[in-house]
């Protein structure tokens, strides 16, 4: 139900009756097909005829009924009748022999066509001839049947009726015309059809006029464009509203949830002074471990945990250079103070190809890049890592990893960047607990306090080991951290199960709640 | 990872104290561990095993740890460990296949099924954590009253012997286990490519073990055995010298008397193992203050360290503190590692966090910020965003849709399900399964989305290239080719995209109702249609849908 059509109208209400009433006053003789005033009224045509009938009943109203003829195009219309085309085919031989007649024809039965060319008088049949009438003659020369001009009426309009032809061109007999159709379905639908008229008796048209004189004007329901451009407005009412029906719900285009807790935490990061950065999401293990001094019989590198690829297997690494720094760093810590972790390294195990588990690989390629201080660097993009889905997992997810090159960089103010970014995000607090990863010394586990949810974890940081930022020739601490966002996504939009933020319900995604 | 339980009262009983659940679950977590679960039936936490310290493992090591945290015990343990005055020879011929043996004795054990089990999960976790699956170092251990001292670490060939294997029925030749018993099948590629096997026997020609495979039957540990023989064996000395601290030190722990065994090697080299000799160094107190970010006087540091029970004293001379690391950190590589301990000794609650006063710029990804801007059109146009994953299926991106597959899609290796074992080519499945999932909602339904697809790049530094394309979908009873031109046409007309339509026929749509979008410098970048009946039908829909895709990450870097 919209505002348009109040639901306790549907039954005829006083208002459409008053309405109709003073709109008939208006009308020649009183009287208004229903489609008139449903066009002039912009009054649905069930309210109408149901005030129609209620006023009828009080004897203010008569409802007539008028039957006419509608025509409209048979499945085999065809702008000209098919003996038409047959008389200018025989062309103008007087006479024409029956039996040549399918020949010239192009069809197999002509009975129904011999029939057509002498019903109309343009032949008559002689034995086996047809010879053409004077009739005929004038026929060849351009003069149509009335049921010829009705046809071809047909090709401007879908549906014809009496009524309106007799607006057409004057001496035609149209009703002959109608006559001779009759019956020829397939060409010429024929259909009886009722129009009601509305007309007002006298008792109608007394109470009609004194409720215009007390109200003037009639009720209208829409305001149009031709009430405004003629000043019509001025004469009418507006139909009062049920202002508290409900309508019809529409719904603005909008980013997926997830992509706004995305530019949050962009813009967020954007604020702070950091530059955004990305890398691909094939990578090379030599950028995804290696240079972030995982041991090349880590566990985190098995196959169980990190997906590897088939197709294409393996890439290509950097520079030979720092290839080589970074090996001798794992083999026995090179320069770094480290005593490393005493293993042959192999560079096979580096140009293998995998599916980034950690968006380190681009904060660590940025590093690589350019290591001179100060820098802030982030990057929010995809991981995978080897699990089977449930509600809480997801073989990918989004990650949010940032650095920071500065002299100043220390776990204090690492806790700090950290706290401020999750206020940004909606966090009323965070803490941090220490952790182990094989990349940063000290390393911790971030957590924040997200309203009813309390406090969750979002994810490690700590300071990249010197293992990690001397072979890229980066000469001041690095902090670094790897964060979720989908449990910031989860818990903004009430999620409890992840799938539901990747295989969409068009209804959840048009429910979802812009603000927090 | 794997997880370790730690009954409470054991622990509780080796702290020397009388801490609640609460309190050893807080102090655990100040200490880094990843407490998973407590279980009131066998009074146990559950922990996430660290990789980085194994000397966390066991209940042992973690009570260790936590009376040096509370101030109960501070410095680096006392160890006693006597001369067994057991011998064990190294002969010629394994330098190549395992060529490294450390050993020790434990006498006046007094063991239960508890502290079996606990023993044996100790051993499977260094395996896996410091053993790497036994490749950097194999724990053998033996009931001593069961053999004879002295010992012989040797090659054998694979057919040359028999001996029953642990839990077996039968003897066997070392290939046969290899081949036959599970233990041999899971270890055997740490042995491939060898003529000779490393085996461990005692005097008498016993055979104790097939290192890294199996022990042998006879000389399996019971509840009642009071005397352990212990070895590990490895490719190199770090790591197997680090797994015989650690389990010399739970023994200890645990009141049994650990011996000292000697290895005699071919070459006339010897040690003596487990030789719990600290390693020193020197730690650079102001470093370590400006990576916690907090002052810390060198006294303060001195207890603070000794709480993580290091041993410290004060240079005062050079501004150092002189460090003893205890033999059984395996985790202890640089300098940092110890000022990551004096943090958590200090309390990560107590840094006041602050920012760093440095001013930088901010840059955003001009990527990304293309993204952003395609995304307000996209909605200001009345779609909605979706997501779907970059992982999908030949089947989903190509048999479905009617697209006879390339060689260019990215394969993984190891997929976890059928459906999940290609990166994306394209997002138009992605478009089409959200359809289909959302077929009994109102219409009209107008989705979008912005995603990577990939594709196998020989010349590429990684073999693939990635790419940042816009997908774009309509679905309503008159929804047509014409209705998503005009779509794409507004979009173009925002981003300043010249494109041209070139007739194009290609399933998933009606022929003469797709095509191809060029860009302004000809190359094509993209494919809009009207998607064919017989393919709405494979997914369910009873809609006529039009489709589109753009490569916006193209179309951003024409000049």
């Amino acid at each position: 139900m919209t505002n348009d059509q109040p639901e306790n109208l549907a039954f005829g209400d006083q208002e459409t009756g008053r309405v109709v009433l003073a709109a008939l006053l208006f009308e020649p003789d009183n009287c208004a097909t229903v489609a008139e005033l449903v066009r002039k009224l912009g009054i649905d045509q069930s309210l109408i005829m149901a005030a129609a009938v209620q006023l009828k009943a009080a004897g203010l109203l008569a409802i007539e009924e008028e039957v006419f003829d509608e025509l409209t195009r048979g499945r085999e219309w065809k702008r000209r009748l098919p003996e038409r085309v047959a008389l200018e085919k025989i062309g103008p031989a007087r006479t024409v022999e029956i039996a040549h007649l399918p020949e010239i024809l192009q069809m197999n039965d002509v009975r129904s066509i011999v029939k057509w060319l002498t019903k109309k008088g343009w032949f008559i049949r002689e034995r086996d001839r047809l010879v053409r009438t004077e009739k005929g003659e004038r026929a060849l020369g351009g003069e149509m049947e009335p049921d010829e001009v009705i046809v071809d009426l047909l090709a401007e309009q879908e549906s014809l009726s009496l009524l309106q032809l007799s607006s057409k061109p004057a001496g035609v007999d149209w009703a002959k015309g109608v006559a001779l159709l009759r019956g020829r379905e397939e060409l010429v639908r024929i259909k009886k059809r009722v129009v009601r008229k509305l007309r007002l008796t006298e008792k109608g048209r007394e109470i009609a006029e004194k409720a215009g004189a007390e109200e003037s004007a009639p009720e209208v329901t829409q305001l149009t464009p031709e009430m405004i451009a003629t000043g019509k407005w001025r004469e009418v009412k507006f139909r009062m509203y049920d202002v508290t029906l409900p309508v019809k719900p529409r719904y603005p285009g909008k980013e997926h949830p997830l992509q706004r807790v995305i530019a949050e935490a962009r813009r967020a990061f954007l604020e702070m002074g950091f530059e955004e950065t990305s890398s691909p999401v094939v990578e090379t293990a030599f950028w995804d471990f290696d240079a972030l001094f995982q041991p090349q019989d880590h566990p985190a590198r098995e196959m169980q945990d990190t997906f590897y690829l088939s197709v294409p297997e393996s890439g290509r690494l950097p520079d030979e250079e720092l290839v080589r720094r970074v090996a001798l760093t794992h083999e026995n810590g090179a320069d770094t103070g480290s005593i490393g972790w005493r293993y042959r390294w192999d560079k096979n195990k580096a140009v293998q190809l995998l599916l980034r588990t950690h968006t380190t690989a681009a904060t660590i390629r940025a590093l690589a890049q350019n290591p001179m201080p100060p820098r802030k660097v982030f990057c929010i993009g995809k991981v995978f890592r080897r699990e089977s889905m449930d509600a809480t997992h997801l073989p990918e997810f989004i990650q949010i990893d940032g650095i920071i090159i500065d002299e100043n960089a220390s776990l204090a103010t690492l806790f700090g960047t950290l706290t401020e970014f999750y206020r940004k995000m909606g966090a009323r607090e965070v803490r941090f607990r220490p952790s182990y990863f094989p990349y940063t010394e000290p390393s911790v586990e971030v957590f924040a306090h997200l309203g009813r949810l309390g406090w969750v974890e979002m994810g490690g940081a700590g300071v990249f080991r010197q293992e990690v930022t001397k072979p890229l020739g980066c000469p001041t601490r690095v902090l670094a951290w790897g964060l979720g966002l989908e449990r910031l996504a989860m818990m903004r939009f009430d999620v409890t199960d992840i799938r539901n933020l990747y295989w969409a319900d068009i209804n959840w995604l048009r429910e979802a709640k812009l603000c927090r | 990872m794997p997880v370790v339980s730690i009954p409470a009262p054991l622990l509780n009983r080796l702290i020397g104290s009388q801490l609640t659940v609460d309190e050893l679950n807080q102090v655990l977590t100040e200490l880094g561990c990843d407490v998973e679960g407590w279980d009131a039936q066998t009074l146990t936490f559950r922990i996430n095993l660290l990789p980085a310290r194994p000397d966390m493992f066991d209940v042992c090591g973690l009570a260790r740890c936590i009376k040096g945290y509370l101030g109960i015990e501070t410095g680096i343990p006392k160890f006693n460990f006597t001369d067994s005055g057991v011998r064990l020879t190294v002969k010629n011929g394994l330098e190549d296949v395992r060529p490294y043996i450390c050993a020790a004795v434990v006498r006046n054990l007094r063991l239960n099924e508890e502290l079996l089990k606990l023993l044996m999960d100790l051993q499977e976790n260094l395996h896996w954590g410091l053993g790497r699956d036994r490749r950097r170092a194999s724990i053998g251990i033996y009931d001593l009253s069961k053999v004879e001292p002295e010992f012989f670490y040797q090659p054998v060939a694979p057919s040359d012997i028999r001996f029953v294997p642990l839990g077996g029925e039968k003897p066997l030749t070392p290939k046969e286990l290899l081949t036959l018993h599970p233990k041999g099948q899971a270890y055997q590629h740490l042995l491939q490519g060898f003529s000779v096997y490393p085996l461990l026997t005692d005097r008498a020609g016993r055979v104790l073990s097939l290192p890294p495979i199996i022990n042998s039957e006879n000389t399996k540990v019971t509840p009642a055995t009071k005397e352990l023989f212990i070895d590990v064996t490895g490719p190199e000395e770090w790591a197997i010298k680090k797994t015989l601290f650690i389990l010399a030190a739970a023994f200890s722990d645990l009141g049994a008397l650990v011996q000292t065994v000697k290895i005699e090697f071919p070459q006339g080299k010897s040690w003596i193992t487990p030789d719990m000799k600290p390693e020193d160094f020197d730690l650079d107190s102001a470093e370590a203050t400006s990576v916690i970010g907090t002052p810390i006087t060198n006294g303060e540091m001195v207890r603070l360290l000794r709480r993580m029970r290091y041993d410290a004293t004060v240079d005062e001379k050079h501004a150092k503190i002189r460090v003893s690391v205890p033999a059984y950190r395996a985790d202890i590589m640089h300098p940092w590692d110890v000022v990551e301990d004096v943090a958590i000794a200090y309390g990560l609650h107590r840094l006041q966090p602050r920012l760093l006063p440095t001013a930088t710029t901010s840059q955003p990804s001009p990527i990304e910020e293309l993204a952003q801007l395609c995304r307000r059109t996209m909605t200001g146009l009345g779609f909605i965003e979706i997501m779907s994953l970059n992982l999908s299926s030949p089947e989903a991106q190509f048999d479905r849709l009617g697209i006879a597959e390339d060689q260019r899609t990215v394969y993984l290796k190891n997929p976890v399900s059928i459906e999940q074992r290609i990166l994306r080519r394209h997002l138009l499945a992605g478009i089409l399964e959200t359809f289909s999932l959302n077929s009994t909602l109102a219409l009209p339904q107008n989705i979008f989305e912005i995603g990577d697809v990939f594709q196998v790049d020989p010349g590429a530094e990684t073999g693939a290239f990635q790419e940042r394309c816009l997908a774009l979908g309509m679905a309503d009873a008159k929804i047509g080719f014409a209705e998503i031109k005009s779509v794409l046409e507004a979009l173009a007309r925002e981003m300043d995209w010249q494109f041209t339509f070139i007739p194009h026929q290609q399933m998933p749509f009606l022929p003469g109702r797709c095509a191809l979008v060029q860009a302004q410098n000809k190359r094509t970048c993209g494919i809009l249609g009207e998607v064919h009946p017989q393919i709405l039908e494979r997914y369910g829909l009873t809609v006529p849908v039009a489709l589109a895709e753009i490569e916006i990450e193209t179309l951003f870097r024409i000049p």
